[in-house]
């Protein structure tokens, strides 16, 4: 019993080696606007700078969302 | 037991190390390359860095996603404009899956300098890129003096064109 976890625990292991970091060149599908986490940037800005005025906090979220990881 | 997990945290740890990369310093000899050239240059010729011997080159990694990308041809265009006839060259890398992309972008943002063509990120690999758009560059002695990740109208331009008047004056 103890060495079927043993090689469960192998076999989860193995699986991290398909875990690859996206390279900056990589992105160009995640850089497509359907993507992106909200559908309108601006309107999402407009109504988190609101909801924070409202709330007198502050935000923690990036305003705009993509996965572009462009300057 | 413990030797187990001990083993098991190295392989997840090395395989941290494994992915992290340095990217190419001020200095250092830059990787040579051979790829396809897409536009501006002889048709089913390759652009290699070694035709380009003894020439300041800004080797530019775009693709047509990227949104600074756009931004900098123009600079880019108006710089090879300027300082071409003291041998300032510039080579733009695309590295667009599809090449009817670059060719949109291109047809959009139309500039004089090669395009050559990466679809594999095989070049882009060596340069370890940090982000998109990166552009290295060279000195005449094929050795990386700049490096610019991101693409900024007022603080990058103007520290690019700094850097290829010193270059094309040395």
């Amino acid at each position: 019993m103890k060495l079927l976890g043993r090689i469960v625990v192998l076999l989860a292991a193995l699986q991290l080696l398909a875990c690859t970091q996206v390279q900056p060149w990589e992105r160009g599908h995640l850089a497509r606007p359907e993507m992106a986490l909200t559908t309108d940037p601006m309107a999402n800005t407009l109504r988190s700078h609101i909801h924070h005025s409202k709330e007198a906090s502050s935000s923690v979220a990036s305003g705009s969302g993509g996965g572009c990881g462009c300057n | 037991m413990k030797r187990f997990s001990l083993s098991l945290t190295a392989l997840v740890l090395g395989l941290f190390l494994a992915t992290s990369a340095h990217a190419l310093e001020p200095g250092s000899e830059a990787p040579g390359f051979s790829l396809p050239g897409i536009d501006n240059t002889t048709e089913g010729a390759a652009i290699a860095l070694d035709q380009y011997q003894g020439k300041v080159v800004y080797v530019d990694f775009w693709a047509s996603w990227c949104g600074p990308c756009r931004r900098s041809f123009p600079k880019l265009e108006a710089l090879h404009q300027q300082y071409g006839d003291q041998g300032f060259e510039v080579i733009a890398i695309n590295l667009d899956e599809q090449e009817a992309d670059a060719h949109e972008f291109l047809d959009k943002h139309p500039v004089s300098f090669p395009i050559a063509w990466d679809p594999e990120g095989k070049v882009a690999g060596e340069y370890k890129l940090k982000g998109m758009p990166s552009a290295y560059l060279l000195d005449r002695d094929g050795k990386v003096h700049h490096v610019v990740v991101g693409f900024d109208e007022k603080k990058d331009a103007a520290a690019i064109e700094a850097a290829i008047n010193q270059l094309t004056g040395e």
